[in-house]
């Protein structure tokens, strides 16, 4: 109880005092995260002796909301614990001159405390909530630099479009409370049938939006507008990975038809996401698509039925991932860019963080003994014993070799080009990176641990282990000596343009969307001009759909708003005089609900 | 002695009666601070006075007013949200002509907002729609200027158009049972359109009083007329008056008459078109008037489960609770920013604690958890698919993205960088601050808590 | 469903009262009155003056007013007369109850003289 407390509420307290204070942030940030590491290690400790501990709130009657530290969810923990304390002590070099530093760490804190209630959530309400939490907050840290142009815009489109992936979560969360009759998650998962079909779908939409899976991979990559730090967290163990613990967690109840709709998912996305990755010219960018198809090959692993492999291949990727946004980062504060090219050769200049950063790469390629093998290794077997092996092994396999491809390019951008003079010293933020760098690189030899404390084995055999060094080997090779552009030959435009699938969100969604609210404002009116105004409509819609294409997702809503500005004075006008016509639509809706009554026999 | 014993239920309606016509006294030596004083000392006696009774589970008057579990309730949510507004207009309205009259009118708005959330009879539901129309006609008006004489104009005609429906209506049901009380209703199934009659009659009657579609026209343009503490009173009493009148209403009415599907159609429609329509607002004050419409029917969810289901008291009671202490407060937010969206640009910058508190009624209007108004959504979730309503269960969530959409646009504006001809934003005076501080408080803290709320 | 119309009936003997009396009445006018039209007793205006004016006039929104409080005391007085005459078995509820409505309304009659809605200019 007091463990799990320590865990959840010393970094919210930290963030607390760091707003009130407003002094000594990165000090009060530091002491918040570490001692929610400590809790969390308690956690962890106490789980592998096999206790259980739990802790709940009122919250709702007949649905308190509840933490529980089993193994699986304090091994989550200590990972969030452990990235968040490194993060924050690379941050306190990386934001030492930004004069909004405790904004930063107050925000920061606070995604780490929702992420812990995530993680260690034991009844889907608190789920929900830590969900939306870390949705929210991470719209706060990736629009940080909201003055800067387009951060405003990436930040809104990365919580609008993991938002709308969350009706899934709701409406599974709502399925399995109702058809278990508690909140709890562990009940949930018992549910069966139709249920759980409808259930596992919708957690599959929620996990794709959070976790960026084709075809909603688009934001991830904008949302590197935050600050670097914000990046490595986000997408390393945090709020990325939100969508594969929770598949990982509701694995037991998944159907076999969704393991396999999850497993294709996953198995497509690690391939579309590899091949951005690799037509990327932008380090951060690289690296975010990347993140897209790592995440893409642990769903797979999930569909394959190995959720053990995927949860390894979390917490390699969780070290691995972080140690190379903080190379970056580190890079860009010494080139004041992430562009590869302006990056050439900055590698040389700091040989010890590019030896870190390369240790990273060549983990995530998965090279013996880095920690990538393991569990590449893991999720490659997986994908032989499943039933579908026919065409998961191939996507797994690709994904591999694209992995070791990109990561290759990464690393020869980085080294190639003059050398510049000596960059100055950057110690926290070396230290930040060191300290996961060690993982990274060592984390396999825990493995063994992690399977004994969560009782479960992954899949393991000579096939897969020749099979993924094979890949990984050609696809470091052929990144290196091989330019990207020769490498995707006839693909490179489409992976450039990001795989936008008919037109993505804004076709799909937004446009129709607007469409109808467009007709809803100009309802009242058009009811009565007939077709005359039905074509004036279609022709505001039309203009109001340009204006959509012309500026983007972002400038759809306020041109709707101009719009409307425009045709003020006339509404106004017809505004004035219609009382008639809207008691008219009144007695209309009266007849509206007098038919229905009256044909309530006909389906009674 | 009969007497004595329902008056003794009856103590909180008749303190309020009896503050109210203090108030007017008051008002009448000049003397609105008094007047204000008085009014909030009886809604505070009121209010505790509801405690005593508050889980008697009885009727007085033979059956025709009800103390149960939702009149109680919704004197504990009602009285003190009253007491919150008057202090908003207090805030805007001090030192003005007829300031005191403001109070004495909400006092006794309240009190018909009493009694339709304790009508057990139709003649009592009648008179609670006129005591609370009269004075909400009053109390847009008060401003005097061309647009408050309009919007005053067009919700009485639309108040005497649904009014007359309703009472014609109703006279079928009086005629069919022999009786006025609705505890009379539950052998209607068998003349089915005499039943009919009357439900037509109660929907549009208290459908326009809560604002739902197709009855809410007149809602936006009577709160822009009126003041924006006005707004925010009728935004929330007397709709959740309306809607705590339907589920006592509805609580005899047979399923069979069709009852359920109506509302059903009604709760999709409402929150779909309240959305929509928010979405191309410009002005603040009709934006949450879109807004609020749209929240009137996700209380229709919780009202489905009436005819079976424990769900449906306590999701209403408990989203009425969120959604007073939510939407009061982002009005009150509007009343230190202004009443255009523009006004709002760069607000967020410019006064820090406000916008912050504005960021957190809005996230709890869209139904973010932990907020107050997530639980009250859960609720009403449940409330509908406990009573076979997965679908609209799920259209509610569909349209709660939309809802983020709406909201979304004020808080990104309020974070844009703030142009540079704006005038500073006003500061939010010491009731402001107060109503400001009360209102966040209970949305951050109660969501966590909602389990002491019945259920 | 009988016992409730039979208790309606001194209603309905009571319209058919007012109706026939005002139907007798108006018959008798056109039975028994002495009639000798000429043009200047047929024209609408028969007090002297030409029409100077459209009948279709604006009303002082004041006059509403005046009848709307007319219209009051003219309930107060509905209420009031069979309260008067089933004093007696009333007893001390009805006394109260009735002073209660009294002091309401004399409350509401006070505001409104003191607002100034009484004064004509």
């Amino acid at each position: 109880m007091s463990l799990l407390s320590l865990t959840l509420l010393a970094p919210l307290v930290a963030a607390a005092a760091i707003l009130v204070l407003r002094r000594a942030s990165a000090a009060l940030a530091l002491a918040g995260v570490l001692l929610g590491f400590l809790g969390a290690a308690g956690l962890l400790f106490g789980a592998a002796r096999g206790d259980l501990l739990q802790a709940a709130l009122p919250g709702l009657p007949q649905m308190p909301l509840r933490l529980t530290a089993g193994p699986l969810t304090a091994l989550l923990s200590a990972l969030v614990a452990t990235v968040a304390a490194l993060v924050v002590v690379y941050a306190v070099g990386y934001m030492r001159k930004d004069p909004e530093k405790p904004r930063f760490f107050a925000t920061l804190l606070f995604f780490v405390s929702a992420m812990q209630a995530l993680v260690l959530a034991g009844d889907w309400i608190t789920l929900l909530a830590a969900w939306e939490l870390i949705g929210f907050s991470s719209y706060l840290l990736i629009g940080f630099w909201h003055g800067r142009e387009g951060v405003a815009g990436a930040a809104s489109r990365a919580f609008l479009y993991t938002r709308s992936a969350d009706l899934g979560l709701y409406i599974a969360a709502f399925i399995l409370i109702g058809s278990a009759g508690t909140s709890e998650i562990s009940a949930g998962l018992t549910t069966g049938g139709v249920a759980a079909t409808i259930a596992g779908l919708g957690l599959l939409i929620a996990a794709m939006g959070k976790s960026a899976q084709v075809p909603l991979q688009d934001w991830l990559q904008r949302a590197m507008a935050g600050p670097t730090p914000v990046s490595a967290l986000l997408h390393s163990a945090t709020l990325v990975a939100a969508g594969a613990i929770l598949l990982i967690r509701s694995a037991p109840m998944m159907p076999a038809g969704v393991l396999t709709l999850i497993a294709l998912v996953g198995g497509v996305t690690a391939v579309i996401t590899g091949l951005m990755a690799l037509a990327e010219r932008d380090l951060k960018r690289l690296l975010a698509a990347s993140t897209s198809s790592q995440y893409g090959l642990m769903l797979l692993a999930v569909g394959a039925g190995a959720p053990i492999a995927a949860l390894l291949h979390l917490l390699a990727h969780a070290a691995i991932k972080s140690s190379l946004f903080l190379g970056a980062g580190v890079f860009q504060h010494d080139r004041d860019s992430t562009n590869l090219s302006d990056l050439a050769g900055a590698g040389r200049a700091r040989p010890g963080i590019f030896a870190g950063f390369a240790l990273s790469a060549l983990a995530l390629a998965g090279i013996p003994p880095l920690a990538g093998f393991f569990s590449k290794d893991a999720i490659i077997a997986a994908s032989l014993a499943a039933p579908g092996a026919l065409w998961l092994v191939p996507l797994a396999l690709i994904g591999t070799v694209l992995t070791g491809a990109y990561m290759a390019r990464a690393l020869r951008h980085l080294w190639r080009g003059k050398p510049p003079g000596r960059a100055e010293r950057a110690p926290w933020m070396a230290a930040g990176m060191g300290l996961l760098v060690v993982p990274a690189a060592v984390l396999g030899a825990g493995f063994p641990a992690i399977e004994g404390l969560l009782n479960a084995a992954p899949p393991g055999g000579e096939m897969a282990v020749a099979l993924g060094l094979a890949a990984a080997a050609l696809g470091l090779l052929a990144g290196w000596f091989i330019p990207a552009p020769r490498l995707l030959g006839g693909l490179l435009p489409w992976a450039q343009g990001g795989f936008a699938v008919a037109g993505g969100m804004r076709g799909l969604v937004l446009r129709p969307a607007l469409a109808i609210a467009a007709l809803t404002e100009t309802f009242e009116q058009r009811l009565y001009n007939g077709a005359l105004a039905t074509g004036r409509a279609m022709l505001s819609l039309g203009r109001i759909s340009r204006e959509t294409d012309e500026t983007g997702i972002d400038g759809a809503i306020f041109a709707l708003a101009r719009r409307t500005r425009e045709t003020g004075a006339r509404a106004r006008r017809l505004q004035s005089g219609l009382i008639h016509r809207e008691l008219a639509l009144t007695v209309l809706g009266i007849a509206l609900v007098t038919a229905v009554l009256l044909a309530a026999p006909l389906y009674s | 002695m009969g007497m004595a014993r329902d008056l003794s239920f009856l103590l909180p309606e008749m303190t309020l009666g009896i503050t109210a016509f203090i108030m007017l006294v008051a008002e009448m030596l000049r003397r609105p601070r008094l007047a204000l004083l008085i009014g909030l000392a009886g809604l505070a006696l009121a209010t505790a006075l509801t405690f005593p009774v508050l889980n008697a589970g009885t009727t007085v008057f033979g059956g025709t007013y009800r103390i149960d579990m939702l009149s109680g309730w919704a004197k504990l949510i009602l009285l003190p949200g009253t007491a919150l507004a008057l202090l908003l207009a207090r805030a805007e309205i001090a030192g003005r002509d007829r300031e005191g009259s403001v109070y004495a009118l909400i006092a006794l708005v309240t009190l018909g907002a009493l009694m339709l959330s304790g009508s057990g009879d139709v003649m009592l539901m009648v008179l609670g729609v006129v005591l609370t129309g009269l004075g909400s006609f009053a109390l847009v008006a008060w401003p005097r200027d061309d647009a408050a004489t309009e919007a005053a104009m067009k919700y009485l005609v639309f108040g005497s158009v649904t009014g007359a429906v309703m009472i014609y209506g109703l006279s079928f049901w009086y005629g069919g049972t022999g009786s006025t009380l609705y505890s009379a209703l539950s052998g209607i199934g068998d003349q089915p359109l005499i039943a009919m009659a009357g439900l037509i009659a109660v929907i549009v009657g208290l459908g326009y009083k809560a604002a739902l579609f197709p009855f809410h026209f007149w809602a936006p343009d009577a709160y822009e007329g009126a003041p924006v503490s006005i707004a925010a009173y009728l935004s929330v009493i007397t709709k959740l008056a309306a809607l705590f009148a339907f589920a006592q209403a509805f609580r005899d009415l047979p399923t069979s008459t069709g009852w359920p599907l109506v509302i059903a159609l009604i709760a999709a429609a409402t929150m779909s078109y309240g959305y929509l329509a928010a979405l191309v607002q410009t002005r603040m004050v009709r934006l949450i008037a879109y807004s609020s419409i749209a929240q009137s029917g996700y209380f229709l969810l919780g009202l489905l489960a009436i005819g079976g289901g424990t769900l449906a008291l306590p999701s209403l009671i408990v989203f009425g609770a969120a959604y007073v202490a939510m939407n009061l407060g982002a009005f009150a937010v509007i009343m230190v920013a202004g009443r255009e969206l523009e006004d709002f640009r760069g607000f967020g910058r410019a006064a820090p604690i406000t916008g912050v508190a504005m960021v957190i009624f809005l996230l709890s209007l869209t139904g973010i958890p932990p907020l107050f108004g997530f639980v009250g959504k859960v609720y009403l979730f449940g409330a509908a698919i406990s009573a076979g309503y997965l679908w609209l269960a799920i259209i509610a969530i569909l349209n709660s993205v939309l809802a983020l959409a709406v909201y979304l646009r004020i808080i990104v504006a309020m974070y844009q960088p703030r142009p540079d001809a704006a005038a500073a934003p006003g500061q939010a005076g010491p009731l402001i601050a107060a109503v400001l501080g009360i209102t966040v408080l209970i949305t951050l803290v109660m969501g966590l808590f909602a389990g002491l709320l019945p259920g | 469903m009988n016992d409730l119309l039979r208790e309606y009936l001194p209603i309905l003997v009571f319209l058919a009262l007012a109706i026939g009396l005002g139907l007798v009445l108006i018959l008798a006018a056109a039975v028994v009155a002495v009639r000798n039209p000429d043009s200047e007793k047929v024209s609408a205006y028969e007090c002297g003056f030409n029409a100077f004016d459209d009948a279709r006039m604006k009303f002082d929104v004041r006059f509403y007013l005046v009848s709307i409080l007319f219209i009051i005391f003219d309930l107060e007085i509905a209420f009031l007369f069979p309260w008067a005459v089933a004093f007696g078995q009333m007893g001390l509820v009805g006394f109260w109850s009735m002073m209660v409505f009294l002091a309401v309304l004399t409350i509401g009659f006070a505001y409104e003289w003191k607002k100034g809605a009484l004064e004509w200019e």
